[in-house]
């Protein structure tokens, strides 16, 4: 290996992200950055080895689980409770919940329902969190259980508790992005509006979180009839450049169609 | 490696420039998929791939319009790539298993980037080093909560020799353990 010029805030971060303590959009812009510095991969790799294997020989020699740890196990199992969640719900309620993404609704331009199975956040699940499956995060997925399980106020009660207890994590406006996308299927448009236009207020450096309200937000706006709204919202979604670019592309040439008839 | 001439390599069609910018970038995108999304090493290889082409086919249609953001454009679809992947597996799954889902184990634990072999080289290489450092690994490793602060003090040096000593660590495990597996 080359010798790399050093870089001490890169290599601040990645000790960070070792130890899960970075949230999924920090990790993301870590892999920005390291994409531009191979040479800090390959140690990266060489640290989690280590890593995992001076955890492996400490659990062979360690008799007993402290509390911490046993929380954090019974955290990390609602971790893996979603994951199997996801496999049951298509036999479960999967019929009433698993339209295609771009399905629409009679007006042929909004969104007939949001996959919530694809769409709602749970606790992120890559290496980002490993060590750090937070109470908040918890709640997000039991939140999801619910969700999937048909059990739409307990989904709305969990993900209410999460904003209300964790009004500055992040995890409070993934909660408030479910609890718009929950409204959102139910029918309840407005509901859905209020906590759309709530996450974009709150969202800090989640640009997946934004991109995701304000899709939704022009969607239920198309829904109530309020083309200007929905197509500023649009806009917006489309300026971000991310997953919801090119939809927002194909929708924001409808609503000017349709807002030029209207003229 | 400067990414940001890659749209303007793909567009003026100097298939050299971009062959060579690909080359440097996929095996980064494996790293980026086995270690973040914690991919298995085929779902990596072939998410990478696909991405390679999908983000490549996207750029010459014009789709993305700051070319500053490529990295970003192309980690993005390597990441819904990857996470489509797993859903079209798990469906597929579901489908084998018809009524018995029960007995679906999922993926839900990080996969350890080492197998045994790789983790037995590595300790050796732990094994090679000094006690005092072998024992500073451990104890950064042990206490993931403590900040640089606290390990100075630990071991009686600067904050900024704390940081300078773990770079250098990890640099040092990681040449002997290449060179090990070279082998």
């Amino acid at each position: 290996m080359k010798n790399i010029l050093r870089d001490l805030a890169l290599e601040k971060r990645i000790d960070a992200y070792v130890k899960g303590q970075l949230d999924e959009e920090q990790a993301h812009q870590l892999w920005e950055d390291l994409l531009k510095h191979p040479g800090y991969i390959e140690l990266l790799e060489t640290e989690l080895g280590l890593k995992a294997m001076l955890e492996n020989q400490g659990a062979t020699e360690r008799p007993k689980s402290s509390v911490k740890e046993i929380i954090l196990y019974q955290l990390q199992a609602s971790r893996k409770w979603v994951a199997a969640a996801v496999i049951v719900i298509t036999t479960i309620v999967g019929m009433n919940l698993m339209g295609p993404e771009n399905s629409h609704s009679t007006q042929g331009l909004a969104l007939a329902e949001i996959n919530l199975r694809q769409q709602l956040i749970t606790a992120p699940v890559t290496r980002s969190q490993n060590a750090h499956i937070t109470g908040a995060d918890s709640l997000l997925n039991l939140g999801f259980k619910a969700a999937i399980q048909g059990d739409v106020d307990g989904a709305l009660q969990l993900y209410n508790e999460v904003v209300t207890k964790f009004g500055d994590d992040p995890a409070a406006v993934r909660a408030l992005l479910n609890i718009g996308m929950i409204h959102y299927n139910t029918g309840y448009f407005m509901k859905a509006i209020s906590s759309f236009k709530e996450v974009i207020e709150k969202v800090s450096e989640q640009p997946i979180a934004e991109e995701k309200a304000y899709w939704y937000l022009g969607n239920a706006y198309i829904i109530q009839d309020k083309f200007i709204l929905a197509r500023d919202a649009i806009q917006k979604a489309y300026d971000m450049d991310g997953i919801f670019n090119r939809p927002s592309a194909n929708l924001l040439e409808s609503l000017d169609k349709k807002l030029a008839n209207q003229e | 490696m400067e990414y940001s001439e890659l749209p303007s390599a793909l567009r003026a069609d100097d298939t050299d420039r971009v062959n060579e910018l690909v080359k440097g970038l996929y095996p980064r995108l494996l790293a980026f998929l086995r270690i973040h999304m914690n991919a298995n090493k085929a779902d990596a290889e072939d998410c990478a791939h696909n991405t390679l082409i999908l983000a490549m086919e996207a750029i010459k249609e014009g789709q993305l319009r700051d070319q500053e953001r490529v990295i970003t454009y192309i980690l993005s679809i390597a990441r819904n790539d990857y996470l489509k992947l797993q859903r079209d597996q798990r469906e597929k799954y579901l489908e084998e298993l018809s009524s018995d889902y029960e007995q679906y184990v999922p993926p839900d634990q990080l996969q350890s980037l080492f197998d045994k072999e790789q983790e037995r080289l590595l300790e050796g290489c732990l094994n090679q080093l000094e006690e005092k450092y072998q024992r500073f690994m451990q104890y950064w490793f042990d206490h993931p909560d403590d900040s640089a602060e606290s390990v100075a003090d630990e071991f009686g040096i600067s904050i900024n020799s704390v940081w300078t000593r773990k770079h250098r660590l990890i640099k040092r495990l990681n040449e002997c353990y290449r060179k090990k597996i070279k082998f």
